[in-house]
């Protein structure tokens, strides 16, 4: 069975790719945060439109990154149709008897430009390396050993868990089995997920055992040699200015 | 010299007090392919995990005459590698080239070294196209292959494989068949539990039947025409010496019972024309 994995197209050649990943991963991060603190409705679309630049830079693909970005959209979306009703503020629109206000426009447009912007910046980070080299370069970012071991097997491992629900349902299914919104649908859901966990829990055993077998002593060795070359410091360097840029900006629209 | 395998009075009982190893004795020589038949529930699957030490149990068991306890557990799993039933358990790293590098890794190889065995055991199952893919993307052969390769890279004295061509159609199961015999021919120590009978004489010089303790050990030729032992234990003979056991039994004049196609064409030849 075949997924769509987040590095799926780490495999292309972009500058985003050529990047070294501890150097995106810093300098990308600071975007995110400098984007997320933002106050000023405009700097935020701008904020959003250098995500989109840097997406675009990425040569990823537009349907493989809206596939992703479709269930943060789903979840941002409520906050401009939201807060305009609960926010106090001046009066854009009184409809049978709702009222609207302005600010509460604005600041529900500003957290889903805001979030938008972050989820789209996630991609060029997470999309353009292996997923492996990502996590490497966390761990030698200073991501505790544990979090890394975790971080590789739960990627590797949560497709499985995906495939093996999969065909519990089907076989849930194949002897008559519908979903309904009542308490026996709950009890056998509820009996296929616990077996889910007990053959986890088995396979979590085999897994460690056959990692011993290869030599596995709770470390996993470095495999990532990294290297810090110019262009990875002036592609960083750009990137810091438009977060710094970002921030001046805002505060110049705010005041 | 030591012989490879050496196990004596082996006993081990699960948790839930299932006893699944009774007293299992047997010594397998160096550069022997053994093939380890049984059934469900026999205890193959712990057997071949107390030869690399990942369980502990009453008895010994002895790799390259070196016993098998906590301080040469790294020097037993450097020499013993071991290639579980499903590759899923196998294959844990994001990458098939990670998988395949982790054990070299561990054994504290150098960089390079590192890179030229996994490069070997890659190209070895053919696999090295597949290098940076992500293990769950494979298909199922593709996997068992893979799982094997995990373990080549180590470059180990003693293969130990679990069911390696369970669940796979004929062309993968005879790329694995063909792997195994071209390490049996260099003169790797193989173990290989295996419940498809049929290719039992073409992997193996001989068989160690087991049901929680060894009920026989000996040439394959030799153990898998006793049709009254394999069946007892819910075993079945191979087609081609089972048909030819058959025709001696009704009377028929067959010299030494054929296991091959080539070997039955021959004797069945002879038999047409007297």
């Amino acid at each position: 069975m075949s997924h769509l994995e987040i590095d799926g197209y780490s495999h292309l050649s972009s500058p985003i790719h050529r990047w070294d990943p501890r150097v995106k991963i810093v300098s990308m991060l600071v975007l995110i945060f400098s984007i997320v603190l933002l106050k000023s409705l405009a700097v935020a679309l701008l904020g959003l439109a250098i995500s989109i630049g840097l997406l675009l830079i990425s040569r990823l693909p537009f349907a493989y990154v809206s596939q992703g970005i479709k269930w943060p959209a789903l979840f941002l979306l409520p906050f401009p149709l939201i807060l305009p009703l609960t926010m106090d503020g001046d009066m854009a629109l009184t409809l049978y008897g709702l009222s609207f206000s302005v600010e509460g426009l604005e600041q529900g447009l500003l957290m889903m430009t805001r979030g938008l912007a972050a989820v789209v910046l996630i991609y060029p980070i997470f999309g353009s390396s292996p997923f492996n080299t990502t996590i490497h370069a966390m761990r030698s970012l200073g991501l505790p050993e544990t979090v890394t071991q975790i971080f590789l097997f739960a990627y590797r491992y949560l497709f499985l868990l995906r495939e093996q629900f999969t065909s519990m349902t089907r076989s849930l299914s194949s002897k008559g089995f519908t979903k309904k919104t009542d308490l026996p649908t709950a009890r056998v859901l509820g009996a296929a997920l616990g077996m889910l966990f007990i053959r986890s829990y088995e396979r979590s055993d085999r897994i460690y055992k056959a990692m011993v077998s290869r030599g596995y002593n709770g470390h996993l060795p470095d495999s990532e040699r990294f290297k810090i070359n110019g262009f990875d410091l002036v592609k960083a360097l750009m990137v810091l200015v438009l977060a710094f840029g970002l921030q001046g900006l805002d505060h110049l629209a705010v005041v | 010299m030591n012989p490879a395998i050496e196990v004596i009075g082996l006993s081990y009982r699960y948790p839930d007090g299932t006893l699944a190893l009774d007293g299992v004795e047997f010594s397998i020589e160096r550069s022997t392919s053994v093939a380890l038949l049984g059934p469900n529930g026999a205890g193959k699957s712990t057997l071949l995990l107390h030869l690399n030490g990942l369980l502990g149990a009453k008895g010994s068991v002895s790799i390259l005459g070196k016993k098998v306890e906590e301080a040469n557990l790294p020097w037993v799993r450097e020499r013993v590698g071991l290639v579980f039933q499903d590759p899923e358990d196998q294959l844990f790293m994001p990458s098939l080239w990670e998988d395949v590098a982790f054990g070299p890794r561990n054994l504290g190889l150098s960089n390079r070294e590192v890179e030229e065995n996994t490069s070997w055991a890659l190209k070895v199952v053919g696999l090295s196209e597949m290098a940076e893919k992500c293990p769950h993307n494979l298909s199922f052969g593709q996997k068992k292959r893979a799982a094997l390769a995990s373990v080549l890279s180590m470059k180990p004295e003693v293969l130990v494989l679990d069911e390696p061509t369970s669940n796979l159609d004929p062309r993968s199961k005879e790329e694995v068949i063909s792997l195994i015999c071209d390490l049996k021919k260099k003169g790797t120590t193989i173990l290989t539990a295996i419940h498809d009978v049929n290719i039992v004489p073409r992997i193996a010089d001989q068989v160690l039947l087991l049901d929680r303790r060894v009920v026989e050990l000996g040439p394959a030729r030799e153990v898998l025409v006793k049709r009254g032992l394999l069946k007892g234990l819910g075993l079945d003979l191979p087609t081609i010496p089972d048909l030819f056991c058959t025709l001696k039994d009704d009377g028929y004049e067959i010299g030494d019972i054929p296991f091959t196609t080539d070997e039955a064409l021959a004797a069945l030849a002879g038999l047409i024309e007297k």
